[in-house]
């Protein structure tokens, strides 16, 4: 019986639809009991909407077709031997892999969607009151950020004088 | 009957003299119309007050509608962060770091927080007073007075009397003390504006970082409980005039923070839950004192329950009880 920090790690794969059957069977088993692996697979569907409703950069249309190409030959050739196959797989999942680095190495400037600075629980609450409160709607996005500042005491202000 | 055409002639020219003729409400859509179709570019002085009063930040503010380009001139600090919202996007550029932190625009929220003030004060819940002001970047004002339905001030908006833009603002606490005030000290409005201006164009080898935006707001509690496990607790009940204004929903590491957000259109009150741990953060919450915030936290079963507001204490009292 697994401890619910060693289902974590599959469930990104699992949201992503990527985790192979057997280890897919025995999460959906331990979903069905467990709440709080539950609510992370929840929460994480959630991030990923969050994450896909952000622009993404879209790869060229040379790479897109070289992942297709890999992925076409790993399947071809699942056919044939189930075990070399399974290699061939995780040898074009890695080329693929190693060519979206390569990709992304070539573009330093742009960077992937990352979550904020993770904040306390006390933090959080204090932002989320500071946002709602002035709730007459009229904030500009200027005046919005700056609110935050002032509340949080992160206001970048002028040096004292000497 | 000829009393009676000079009273209404007097009364007239009286209406017609003061705020052009129009209502507060009509002055106040029209000010809400020009946050969203005015051109402008001018310097805007914006400074806080509460919870602690800092000094002014200066800025150079262009906009067309809901599109905004904010170049910070001061302080000194600031000088070179740019942000950039056009309206679906909100670009944050902080020179020091080269950095650009990408963030959903939040207009699309402030335009339902505005329709939900502009039918409070439709329902009465609210009052709205206009009367003629003083010049404000050398431009003619009319001085909308947003106040609680007992009569206490809530917000000033001297808007331009043309355009109906905002020129100044006050926000104040429900103590009546003023939290922020903005205003532009010059002004071109109507501006021509080339759209470019909106362009987010920033130095080369600057990072662009695409910011998960940590919240998300709802409607409705139902449609956030499927998204978290635990219970969400509710008053069972409000004080009159009260409405649950926003949910929002908010990530620690994997764990969510759910907030009730209820409001009477001049206080507000927030019920947190989250089953992450809360250790002894009270002094942070507490630093919200100086705006006339409560906070009480208490446990059920395994989730933290924290009720925060500034409304009077007999209505913070009442929602505590009323928690289930």
């Amino acid at each position: 019986m697994k401890a619910c920090r060693e289902w974590e790690q599959f469930i990104v794969e699992y949201v992503d639809g990527v985790l192979d059957e057997q280890p897919r069977r025995s999460l959906e088993i331990h979903l069905a009991s467990c709440k709080a692996c539950a609510e992370a697979v929840k929460v994480q569907r959630w991030a990923k909407q969050v994450v896909a409703q952000l622009e993404r950069e879209r790869a060229p249309d040379y790479l897109s077709r070289r992942i297709r190409h890999h992925a076409r030959d790993s399947l071809r050739r699942q056919g044939a031997i189930r075990l070399l196959a399974r290699a061939s797989f995780a040898t074009a999942v890695a080329a693929t892999l190693l060519l979206m680095l390569w990709w992304g190495n070539l573009r330093p400037e742009k960077m992937p969607a990352v979550p904020v600075e993770e904040p306390t629980v006390a933090q959080a609450i204090v932002q989320e009151y500071v946002g709602a409160m002035s709730n007459d709607g009229f904030s500009d996005p200027s005046l919005q950020l700056l609110a935050r500042e002032a509340q949080m005491k992160t206001l970048r202000l002028e040096p004292m004088a000497q | 009957m000829r009393k009676l055409s000079i009273i209404i002639a007097v009364l007239s020219l009286g209406w017609c003299a003061s705020a052009q003729g129009q209502t507060p409400v009509q002055w106040l859509d029209r000010m809400e119309r020009a946050e969203r179709t005015v051109s402008l570019e001018g310097v805007r002085v914006t400074q806080f007050f509460l919870p602690v009063p800092t000094p002014p930040v200066e800025e150079h503010i262009v906009r067309s509608g809901v599109r905004y380009r904010v170049e910070y001139l001061r302080p000194l600090l600031r000088r070179g962060e740019v942000l950039i919202d056009d309206g679906v996007r909100r670009f944050h550029f902080v020179p020091h770091l080269k950095k650009v932190q990408v963030f959903p625009s939040e207009q699309p929220l402030m335009l339902r927080r505005r329709q939900e003030m502009l039918k409070r004060l439709r329902w009465g819940e609210l009052v709205l007073e206009a009367k003629d002001a003083e010049p404000v970047a050398g431009r003619q004002t009319v001085l909308l007075v947003m106040k609680s339905a007992q009569g206490k001030p809530l917000r000033r908006w001297w808007i331009d009397r043309e355009y109906g833009v905002i020129l100044r603002m006050e926000e104040l606490t429900p103590r009546g003390e003023v939290r922020l005030r903005t205003e532009y000290v010059r002004l071109t409005i109507p501006a021509d504006i080339r759209p470019d201006r909106f362009a987010p164009r920033f130095p080369a080898q600057v990072q662009q970082q695409n910011i998960l935006p940590p919240t998300r707001v709802f409607a409705s509690v139902e449609e956030v409980q499927p998204l978290v496990s635990f219970p969400i607790r509710q008053p069972r009940e409000l004080p009159t005039g009260y409405r649950l204004t926003e949910v929002r929903l908010r990530l620690i590491g994997m764990r969510p923070l759910v907030s009730l957000h209820y409001s009477d259109g001049v206080s507000s009150i927030a019920l947190f839950q989250t089953r992450a741990p809360l250790r002894d953060d009270m002094p942070l919450l507490r630093s919200l004192s100086p705006l006339a915030v409560k906070v009480e936290k208490w446990r059920d079963g395994d989730v933290t329950l924290v009720l925060i507001g500034n409304a009077p204490p007999e209505v913070f009292q009442q929602i505590r009880k009323a928690v289930r």
